[in-house]
């Protein structure tokens, strides 16, 4: 069980959210052709088990709602219930997401394999470099980073594994 | 038995030769390494070298990853040990005992007891693969539709149950894992499900780019989160292990051992679980329990030797019944499919040889991680001193390159960003992902065979709880719920 009062509010919302997602399939799975011309019955219908996925992910987020809601109550003062858990994202996620969606996302594909991973390797090492590096070491590591790794990467996946790159 | 004694040594015969030796040893090396490297975890190393093994035969494929599983669950013990921190979650327990002892000055003893009981272990656990999977093979031909539904819903909820803080959440992980595993054609009728129109998500969510993100991009991601410190890493004498150690400490080795095994063979529980409850159980039986948490050498060989038993008692379902014993258990199986290795009931009528390959698989695997552990310690070591930007942004590449290396398609390298930056959040907010995992590799299993049983039944559901095996199944499943249900609303604890 999660400790204290640190998740209690995020988890109504989740509950709440997770019931919506399972409504959500379980109209969509009622939506779904019923095939009943060729035969069809319930149980080989195709949206058979996602509705009963989609009932189970509603309980199960039902109950979830409800214990945090329970829990809420419990607490004596707004400061306990509280948002005090730890935040999921801060500014090195961020910047991590940010580096890797341009990356995967948009780079490669678009432009040569070796030109975006030397370029992302690269920017990678520089952006988390300990801030008390000096700019000539940290631009000598962020080079070296990016073309090491575009290279070792290109050659041991193309003539080693055989693999295709982007 | 002297047939599978037989069957056995085929296959060392057929797998000793210069290049796969050189593969092996090369496939535990890397599962040491990555083991070893705090937020780089058994699965992700699976899901990783899946990608890299992809062209090659599917024995040496197999061998590859068989190797990296068992060298990253020992591997785990190094940072454990030296730093405090478990290089996967298997080795959280031996943090305990093993840093403790490091603190003492005996780091390198409890590497050397850590070598021995991933060693002992592994082989305790072999034994068993090699003489349980033929018979409970041969069993599971009996089984029907009924029995493998309960027994796909068993792992998503015992994984749901056993892997995270919150049972709960485990459960709604599992259960959206299992919808997930629904995307695109549905098998009877090819209707498309959940694709609006999208041409890539028709042929359904594949699963290694899915699990690499799950378990790649989301720990990256997390590992992320904290600048890491400067490693200081404890000086350590000679690591090799003793032999007084081994004889005066081989009740808790056997006990471990069977302990690691029969966790392992549970579905969906996994190499963490199998070192707590070891290390549990030693406690319990320990005429020293007083040392436990201060440099017990008995409880940490009693840890490394339930996570190593683990690894072949999780390859007996995956075998047996195709359902995996643990996450890093259910990329194999995911590699196995891939490599066109059907496993299952059947796999004791059609390819018998492959359960001995797997054991034999693992004796290299095993003289991989002692000679790594004997010799190469001091090298393999000097790893843990790269930082951390080094290191992310050339898995990431890896998590990306491999995603698109199983069809050649860029829509995999988009599953797998949606699947970290998904894991990563869900993972912030308490749900673990091994029941997600466990839910997308076993959906299929479950669906499929609760349509077959419900069709063969004509809607009844009594044989869903009166054949023997189903009882007993749902019973467990229906008793696991209520029970933590009722514990659940009970609870007002905030």
């Amino acid at each position: 069980m999660d400790e204290g009062g640190k998740t209690t509010r995020s988890d109504i919302r989740g509950g709440v959210g997770w019931v919506a997602f399972g409504l959500v399939i379980l109209v969509e799975a009622l939506r779904m052709d019923r095939f009943t011309s060729m035969g069809a019955t319930v149980y080989t219908m195709p949206g058979f088990v996602p509705g009963m996925i989609g009932v189970v992910i509603m309980a199960l987020g039902l109950i979830l709602a409800l214990r945090s809601w329970r829990r809420l109550k419990t607490l004596s003062s707004p400061a306990e219930f509280g948002d005090l858990a730890q935040p999921v994202i801060n500014g090195r996620i961020g910047f991590t997401i940010l580096l890797t969606l341009v990356y995967a996302g948009g780079l490669i594909g678009r432009i040569p394999f070796w030109l975006a991973t030397a370029v992302f390797v690269g920017a990678f090492t520089w952006l988390f470099a300990p801030p008390e590096q000096s700019v000539q070491r940290r631009l000598t590591h962020c080079v070296l980073a990016g073309v090491l790794t575009s290279a070792v990467v290109s050659v041991v996946f193309q003539e080693i594994f055989l693999v295709r790159l982007p | 038995m002297f047939d599978g004694l037989i069957s056995f040594w085929q296959s060392i015969v057929h797998f000793s030769t210069p290049e796969v030796i050189f593969y092996a040893l090369l496939s535990s090396l890397v599962g040491v390494v990555m083991g070893a490297l705090p937020g780089l975890t058994a699965t992700m190393s699976l899901a990783l070298m899946t990608t890299l093994t992809i062209k090659l035969p599917h024995d040496q494929a197999l061998l590859i990853l068989v190797c990296t599983y068992v060298g990253a669950i020992y591997g785990g013990s190094r940072s454990a040990i030296l730093l405090n921190i478990p290089g996967t979650p298997a080795s959280a327990a031996s943090c305990l005992d093993g840093y403790a002892l490091a603190r003492q000055g005996l780091a390198g003893r409890a590497m050397g007891i850590a070598t021995s009981g991933s060693v002992l272990g592994t082989l305790i656990g072999m034994f068993f693969l090699a003489g349980f999977t033929p018979v409970l093979g041969n069993m599971a031909l009996k089984f029907g539709a009924y029995e493998f539904f309960w027994l796909a819903l068993f792992g998503v909820i015992i994984a749901g149950t056993l892997t995270g803080d919150d049972p709960l959440k485990g459960w709604i992980a599992g259960v959206a894992g299992l919808f997930i595993a629904g995307i695109g054609q549905e098998p009877q009728y090819a209707y498309e499900r959940f694709s609006y129109g999208v041409r890539d998500l028709a042929g359904g969510i594949q699963l290694v780019p899915a699990l690499v993100g799950a378990f790649g991009f989301a720990e990256l991601l997390t590992a992320m989160k904290e600048r890491q410190a400067p490693v200081k890493i404890s000086p350590f004498d000679t690591v090799i292990p003793r032999l007084g150690d081994i004889t005066k400490y081989w009740r808790t080795i056997l006990r471990s051992g069977l302990i690691g095994t029969g966790v392992g063979i549970v579905p969906g529980v996994g190499e963490d679980v199998a070192a707590w409850s070891s290390y549990a159980a030693a406690k319990r039986a320990s005429k020293e329990k007083e040392l436990y948490g201060k440099g017990s050498i008995e409880g940490l060989m009693a840890a490394e030797t339930g996570d190593n038993a683990c690894v072949p008692g999780a390859m007996i379902p995956v075998l047996t019944l195709a359902i995996p014993g643990s996450a890093p258990a259910a990329v194999l199986m995911a590699a196995m499919i891939i490599h066109g290795v059907k496993p299952g009931p059947l796999i004791m009528v059609e390819s018998p040889q492959f359960v001995y390959d797997i054991v034999a698989m693992m004796l290299f695997a095993t003289i991989g991680i002692l000679i790594y552990g004997l010799v190469l310690t001091k090298a393999l070591v000097q790893v843990l001193r790269v930082p951390q930007h080094f290191i992310v942004p050339i898995i990431f590449v890896l998590c990306a390159v491999g995603s698109f290396a199983i069809s050649g398609r860029l829509f995999d390298v988009y599953v797998m960003l949606v699947f970290g930056l998904a894991g990563f959040f869900l993972r912030g907010f308490g749900y673990p992902m091994a029941p997600l995992v466990l839910g997308v590799v076993l959906g299929d299993l479950l669906e499929k065979n609760l349509r077959r049983a419900l069709l063969l039944s004509d809607g009844d559901l009594t044989p869903f709880f009166t054949r023997p095996i189903s009882a007993v199944v749902a019973a467990m499943i229906f008793g696991t719920v209520g029970w933590k249900i009722w514990t659940i609303t009970r609870s007002k604890k905030p």
